[in-house]
C-alpha cells in the first residue's frame, strides 16, 4: 500500500476556489475572467486573505497562482514546528512554466519580471512565506499532465527523504500570448491545485484520520477537485 | 519493499559534452588539465549594450563540428546541442546501448529555458528559426530529443533554476531505483540568446572583465552555453566506468528570491542531505566543484557553507565556470562530467579567472589544477535563483 | 507633501507593483528596504531603472543606492541635487 495521510488540499480555477475545509465557492461576480492577462489579473490578495502578502502584486501568473493554493492550506503547514518545516517537500509541476512571463520580459525586460522567468521562483516564493526548505522538486511535464509529481511525492515519503510532502500543480497563461506561440501553448488556461501530504499511514502526530492511496491518483488536479468539493477520504 | 528501492548507488555508463571549449569529452579533458578557458570577448555579443562583451559562447567552428554530428531532424539549436552530447555519451557505451530495449531507455531534460530563439522570434512577430516553437517548452525539445536517441521510455523535464542539473540526475537515479528504466540518459543543455544576456544584464550580474569565482575583486558571472549528457545505469549493468552517483539532496533557503542566504545555511542543508543519502562522513569527500559564479554573494555564501559542513578541513575546492562560463540549466550536468574527468584523469581541475582568493574563501581554493591526486568520493554542488540548492556526492571506483 | 515627494511615492508604487499601497500610505522618512516599505534587492533594481529613465540620473554604485534609496526623502533629496548637477554639465 501507498497510502499517505492528507493534510489539506485546496483548488482554483477560473470558475471557484477553496479548500477541503471550506468546500469550493465561485470567485465574487466582479473577477474579470476575460481579462486578456489571465482571470488571475484582477485579483487582490487583501480581498480573500487577511493576513499581507506584500510582495504579491509583483509577482507573476504561475506565482500568483501558487501562492493563493498554498495560502488556501496554509493553515495546516502553520501547525508544524521549525523543525518540521525543514523537512517539508515542495513539489510543483507545471506545463507551461513560465512561458508567459518569458514573453513579457521580452517586451518590457525588466529585472524584476526577468526573476520570474523559471518556473521554480514559485517554489522560492512559498518557501519564503511559509519557512519551507525542501528538498524541492520542479517538474515541467506535458500539459496537465501531473503524473510525475504523484509520482516523486510518493518517492519522498517512501523513502523517507522528506516527513510531509506540498504537491501543487499549476499552469496560468493568458489570452495576449503571441499568436506564433499558439501552436505550442493551446488556449488560455489558469488553474492552481494543491495537496498537503502529512507522511505515510500510519500517521499518529495530528492525525487528519483522512488517507489515501496514491498509486489510485493518476491526475492531481481531479484529486485536489474532488478533495476539495466532496469527500473522497476514508 | 521493493528490491528497486532499496538500490541507492548508480553508475556512469557514458558521458558527453559541447561547451565554448569544444565538442568532445576531450576538448574538456585538455582544458581541465590545462586550466583553460573559452570566457573571453565574444564578438557575437558586442556592441548591442549588454552589461559585458565577455562571454562562453560556442565559436562557429565548434558549432560546425556540433552539426556534422546530428542528423537533419536536429533542426534547433538546443537540440543539437543536446543531441551531441547524448550521442558522445551513447557511444562511450560501446554497443551495450542498442542492446536494451527503447522502452527501458529514458530520458531526463535539464535546462532553464530551452528555445529561447524561438521565443523571441515569436514575440517580434518573426517566423521561428526551424520553422516551429515545439522546443520552447522543454517538454517538447524532450520528446524529440528522445525520438533522435531511439529513447521510448519515460521522459522528464527538471526545471529547478541553475540547480536543475543536479536535480536531472537525481531524477535519472529515482527512475532507476523506481524500476522504471535500465538505462536513463541525463542532458542539461541551454543556449546563450538575447533573453538570458539582457536578462542577467538588467540584473547587473555578468562581470565586464569576466567572471573569476571566489577571487578577493570578483564582480560578477559570465555566461555560458552548452550541453553535458551523463548516462546512468543499475550498478549490476554490465558496461559502465566505475564512477558512481551515490547521494543527491535539495534545499530551499526561504529568504530572498535572487540573493543568496548570506549565512549558507540552506546550501549547507542540502550538502547534509546529500551526505546522508549516501551515507558517508563529510570527512571523506576529497575534492568539491563548487557552484562558485563570481558574483560577490555567491562565491560568499559558499564559502560559509563549505565551512558550516566541513569545519576547518575544507576538502580542496575548484570552480569551473571560468572554463566554459555559467551555462545555467546546463551547468550541473557539465561540471558533474567535470567531476568524472577528475576522478578518472588523476587531475584535481582549477579555477581559471581566479587570481587572489577572497579572504572568506576556503584555504583550499585550487587556482591551478593538480595532478596526481585521484579523488574517491566528490562533491558537486550548485545553488539558483529562487533560494534553490543542490549537492550530488559521486564516488570513483577503481574499474 | 513635498511634489516631488509625492511623484517620487507614485513612481515608487508603479515601478515595483506595491498591491493595495497609494501615495499618502507611504512614510516618507521610512526606510524603502527591510522594514518600511519592505522593499528586496529586486526592487532596488527596478527603482534604479525607473531613475534612469524618468530623470535621466545613472546610479554607478552600491554605496551610491544604498545613501539614494534610504528613505523617499533622501530619494527626493538625491534627485534634486543630481538633476541640477546634470544639468549644469550638460547645458542645453
Amino acid at each position: 500500500m501507498k497510502t499517505f495521510a492528507v493534510g489539506a488540499a485546496s483548488y482554483i480555477d477560473p470558475e471557484s476556489w477553496g479548500s477541503d475545509s471550506m468546500g469550493l465557492r465561485p470567485w465574487p461576480a466582479a473577477l474579470d475572467r476575460a481579462h486578456p492577462g489571465g482571470w488571475w489579473e484582477s485579483l487582490r490578495w487583501s480581498d480573500f486573505f487577511g493576513s499581507e502578502c506584500p510582495r504579491f502584486g509583483r509577482a507573476d501568473p504561475l506565482c500568483k497562482l501558487t501562492l493563493i493554493a498554498t495560502e488556501l492550506l496554509a493553515g495546516r503547514l502553520a501547525g508544524l514546528s521549525d523543525e518540521e518545516k525543514s523537512g517539508v517537500a515542495v513539489c510543483l509541476g507545471t506545463g507551461l512554466g513560465s512561458i508567459a512571463t518569458d514573453c513579457s520580459f521580452l517586451q518590457t525586460r525588466s529585472p524584476s519580471v526577468f526573476t520570474y522567468t523559471l518556473p521554480s521562483t514559485a517554489i522560492g516564493e512559498i518557501c519564503i512565506r511559509h519557512k519551507l526548505r525542501g528538498p524541492v522538486r520542479c517538474f515541467m511535464t506535458a500539459k496537465d499532465g501531473c503524473n510525475a509529481v504523484m509520482q516523486e511525492a510518493i518517492d519522498l515519503l517512501d523513502n523517507g527523504e522528506a516527513g510531509s510532502c506540498l504537491c501543487i500543480q499549476c499552469d496560468a497563461i493568458g489570452v495576449t500570448v503571441p499568436a506564433g506561440l499558439s501552436e505550442c501553448v493551446g488556449g488560455a488556461s489558469g488553474y492552481a491545485a494543491a495537496v498537503f501530504l502529512e507522511g505515510k499511514a500510519p500517521h499518529l502526530k495530528n492525525d487528519t484520520g483522512r488517507y489515501l492511496d496514491l498509486r489510485a491518483v493518476a491526475d492531481l488536479r481531479t484529486l485536489c477537485r474532488d478533495l476539495c468539493s466532496a469527500s473522497v477520504l476514508g | 519493499m521493493d528490491s528497486t528501492v532499496t538500490a541507492r548507488e548508480f553508475a556512469v555508463a557514458g558521458c558527453g559534452v559541447v561547451t565554448a571549449l569544444g565538442c568532445g569529452m576531450r576538448s574538456l579533458e585538455q582544458a581541465v588539465a590545462g586550466n583553460a578557458s573559452a570566457v573571453r570577448q565574444f564578438d557575437a555579443i558586442a556592441g548591442k549594450g549588454y552589461q559585458s562583451e565577455v562571454a562562453a559562447g560556442i565559436p562557429a567552428a565548434v558549432m560546425a563540428q556540433v552539426d556534422s554530428l546530428c542528423p537533419p531532424a536536429a533542426d534547433t539549436v538546443p537540440l543539437r546541442l543536446a543531441f551531441a552530447a547524448a550521442a558522445e555519451a551513447k557511444l562511450g557505451m560501446g554497443d551495450a546501448w542498442s542492446r536494451i530495449p527503447p522502452g527501458r531507455i529514458a530520458v531526463v531534460l535539464s535546462t532553464t529555458k530551452a528555445d529561447t530563439l524561438a521565443l523571441e522570434a515569436a514575440v517580434d512577430g518573426r517566423p521561428a528559426p526551424a520553422g516551429h516553437c515545439r522546443h520552447i517548452l522543454p517538454m517538447g525539445l524532450a520528446g524529440d530529443l528522445a525520438e533522435l536517441l531511439g529513447a521510448r521510455g519515460p521522459v522528464q523535464c527538471v526545471s529547478l533554476a541553475c540547480t536543475s542539473g543536479i536535480m536531472a540526475l537525481q531524477q535519472g537515479c529515482t527512475l532507476l531505483r523506481r524500476g522504471q528504466a535500465d538505462v536513463v540518459c541525463v542532458v542539461g543543455v541551454d543556449i546563450m540568446t538575447q533573453f538570458v544576456l539582457s536578462g542577467f544584464s538588467s540584473l547587473k550580474s555578468l562581470d565586464p572583465r569576466g567572471c573569476r569565482p571566489f577571487d578577493a575583486t570578483r564582480a560578477g558571472l559570465s555566461l555560458g552555453e552548452g550541453a553535458g549528457a551523463v548516462v546512468l545505469v543499475r550498478p549490476d549493468f554490465p558496461a559502465h566506468t566505475g564512477c558512481m552517483v551515490i547521494g543527491c539532496g535539495s534545499s530551499n533557503d526561504a529568504n530572498h528570491l535572487t540573493g543568496p542566504s548570506r549565512d549558507g545555511a540552506g546550501l549547507a542543508l542540502a550538502i547534509n542531505r546529500a551526505l546522508g543519502a549516501a551515507s558517508l562522513p563529510a570527512g571523506r569527500i576529497e575534492y568539491i566543484n563548487a557552484h562558485g559564479t563570481g558574483t560577490v554573494y555567491s562565491d560568499a555564501m559558499e564559502s560559509l557553507a563549505f565551512k558550516t559542513v566541513f569545519g576547518e578541513k575544507v576538502p580542496p575546492v575548484s570552480a569551473s565556470k571560468g572554463m566554459f562560463g555559467h551555462t545555467l540549466g546546463a551547468a550541473g550536468v557539465i561540471e558533474a562530467v567535470v567531476c568524472f574527468i577528475a576522478g578518472r584523469s588523476g587531475t584535481l581541475p582549477g579555477t581559471p579567472g581566479l587570481g587572489t582568493p577572497d579572504p572568506v574563501a576556503p584555504q583550499s581554493i585550487l587556482a591551478r589544477p593538480k595532478p596526481g591526486v585521484f579523488p574517491h568520493y566528490i562533491l558537486k554542488t550548485n545553488s539558483g535563483f529562487g533560494g534553490m540548492n543542490a549537492a550530488l556526492v559521486m564516488e570513483v571506483r577503481n574499474k | 507633501m513635498d511634489p516631488l515627494v509625492e511623484e517620487l511615492c507614485g513612481k515608487i508604487i508603479r515601478a515595483v507593483k506595491l498591491e493595495g499601497v497609494s501615495p499618502s500610505d507611504i512614510d516618507p522618512a521610512a526606510p524603502l528596504f527591510g522594514t518600511g516599505l519592505g522593499l528586496d534587492s529586486i526592487d532596488g533594481l527596478e527603482l534604479v531603472v525607473m531613475l534612469e529613465r524618468d530623470y535621466g540620473i545613472v546610479i554607478g554604485s552600491t554605496a551610491v543606492a544604498e545613501t539614494a534609496f534610504a528613505s523617499v526623502n533622501a530619494l527626493a533629496k538625491f534627485v534634486t541635487e543630481n538633476q541640477a548637477s546634470c544639468k549644469k554639465e550638460k547645458p542645453l
